[in-house]
């Protein structure tokens, strides 16, 4: 029960919610970058909501399914396509043959489309976490040509390739929406008519940026004084400003500590959404308070549960 | 313990609260740090996904959604985990024996690309750079920035140097380095912007080992200094 991959993409790695529990070491969580997609993906096969998934990017792998499952792509489109042809829609279920090969033909929006199957994949876990670290070779699972990527257990038999007629509602991907923030202790780091730019100008992400971090260009931001600080823990979202005036945002494989300033923290409620940005797309930033954070974090709970109750009962596991 | 350190409180996010004792290195505040790290350590919440113990900082990384769906206010929950639960329950005597860890380093020039210019810089030879590196049993403040890197300090005052202006795009792993008053060793293969005056062979994480990093806070570390052949020769002993 496998998956075999007939060519690889630009970057495909298996990930989950991440390896908490071991960053006083420098072990950073990793994990997906668009959590939403993961689990959405995942509530679309029936899998429990953190079930590692395969993470892809455009360039997409081509995979040859050798055998019968159920999977389900959520986050980017990719323009997936079943044998080379027939178009694939993003959050559904669909039934798989084996002998499939599933293929992308171009990247129609976001820059990252999560692969659930149904039950998941058997691959190896290290410290409790499938979750794949860009950087370091010995950890996680990095897509290669010719590779198998096996199923835990057989699930299902499928008679014929089929997309499952039902949906649920899924969040909306808005690729103008505003990216919030809060502050960061080191706010201070910026005079007044400098924080007002945070919010008058744009900012692109730099074509350097990938799964540790986005450099971001924009307007050059003078600090008061270019001291570096004492090194101390920064996380996922964290806003540092470097001396020459241009700020990184720090995404999923983050370093765990860091000597630069933090200006702001993204809110994680906007993760996803940042994550799906690509290289050369701007975005603007909003300052908002801790309470607002929270609340957009619940919402955005609150309609993946039910999404995720919505996929369980359709499946008749409730 | 019989000091207390007043401290601030602050958000690192929406999901991280941070509280700092200080912003100075201090071996004293450092080692109150880590008896804090280690009392939540035999405490632990089932909120709180990551505690991060750093120079003069604890950092809890929590999941918010754990304590909303409690209708707890995280900020409240840790603030109160710290001055009630943590701090007046510190023990007074270290709880880990102290260990004294030697690490050998080539600090010949294909090794240590930076070592010339920095001797330079600061009017000494190089053999009095090494001494001065190697003379001193440094204290390893904290783990961070990579799996496994430590950060030990501090350095004697004629051989600190500031970081480069550009980073390295490639420090080999082991490669050891200064930044201001700190040393470190690159454990893998990273972009870094220290000043590299040697390198180790020893690896200092191993994925497969219980314990992964070879160092960690608290612990005390000499090096000593080996040649090019020795550092060529060197077996996994």
């Amino acid at each position: 029960m496998s998956i075999r991959v007939i060519k690889k993409g630009i970057l495909d790695t298996i990930q989950d919610g991440g390896r908490f529990g071991y960053q006083h070491l420098g072990i950073h969580p990793s994990g997906a970058m668009d959590t939403v997609a993961m689990r959405m993906a995942n509530a679309f096969t029936g899998n429990n909501s953190y079930e590692p998934v395969l993470e892809i990017h455009f360039p997409a792998p081509v995979l040859l399914f050798e055998h019968d499952t159920w999977i389900a792509i959520s986050g980017a489109d990719f323009d997936a396509r079943c044998n080379r042809d027939h178009f694939l829609p993003i959050n559904r279920c669909i039934a798989i043959k084996a002998g499939t090969v599933l293929s992308f033909q171009q990247r129609i929006y976001g820059a990252r489309a999560y692969i659930a199957i149904r039950g998941g994949f058997h691959i190896p876990f290290w410290l409790n976490s499938a979750a794949t670290p860009i950087g370091f070779t010995s950890v996680g699972t990095v897509l290669q040509h010719d590779m198998i990527l096996p199923f835990k257990h057989k699930t299902v038999e499928v008679k014929e390739n089929k997309i499952f007629p039902w949906t649920v509602s899924t969040p909306i991907h808005d690729q103008n929406a505003v990216i919030r923030y809060t502050a960061g202790y080191e706010i201070d780091r910026l005079n007044s008519r400098m924080q007002e730019l945070l919010h008058l100008h744009s900012f692109t992400i730099d074509k350097s940026s990938n799964r540790m971090g986005y450099r971001l260009q924009g307007p050059s931001l003078i600090p008061e004084s270019n001291t570096e600080i004492l090194s101390t823990a920064v996380t996922r979202g964290t806003i540092q400003l470097l001396p020459n005036g241009q700020l990184i945002i720090l995404m999923a494989d983050h370093q765990t500590t860091g000597g630069y300033p933090r200006i702001g923290h993204i809110i994680a409620a906007d993760f996803p959404q940042l994550a799906q940005r690509n290289a050369g797309e701007s975005f603007q930033l909003k300052q908002v308070s801790l309470q607002e954070a929270h609340k957009a974090l619940q919402e955005q709970e609150l309609h993946l549960k039910q999404l995720e109750t919505g996929c369980k009962l359709r499946m008749g596991d409730v | 313990m019989s000091v207390r350190y007043s401290y601030q409180c602050y958000t690192t996010g929406d999901h991280a609260l941070t509280f700092s004792f200080g912003d100075t290195i201090d071996i004293a505040v450092n080692e109150y740090i880590l008896q804090l790290f280690h009392q939540y350590q035999r405490l632990r919440h089932p909120g709180i996904k990551d505690c991060i113990p750093a120079y003069t900082t604890i950092t809890f990384v929590y999941d918010a959604m754990y304590f909303l769906s409690r209708k707890l206010d995280p900020i409240d929950t840790i603030q109160l985990l710290l001055a009630e639960s943590l701090i007046p329950n510190m023990l007074t005597q270290k709880q880990t024996p102290e260990r004294v860890i030697r690490i050998p380093v080539c600090y010949e020039a294909d090794c240590a690309p930076d070592l010339a210019s920095l001797a330079a810089i600061k009017g000494i030879t190089a053999g009095e750079l090494i001494q001065f590196h190697s003379s001193i049993t440094y204290r390893v403040f904290m783990n961070g920035f990579l799996p496994g890197f430590a950060y030990m300090g501090k350095v004697h005052e004629k051989i600190n140097a500031p970081r480069l202006s550009s980073p390295r795009q490639k420090v080999p792993a082991g490669s050891v380095g200064i930044a201001g008053d700190q040393t470190g060793i690159y454990p893998m293969e990273s972009p870094g912007g220290w000043q590299l005056i040697g390198q180790t062979p020893v690896s200092l994480f191993d994925t497969n080992a219980i314990q992964p990093c070879l160092l960690e806070p608290g612990d005390q570390v000499q090096f000593y200094p080996i040649s090019w052949h020795a550092f060529q020769n060197w077996s996994v002993q």
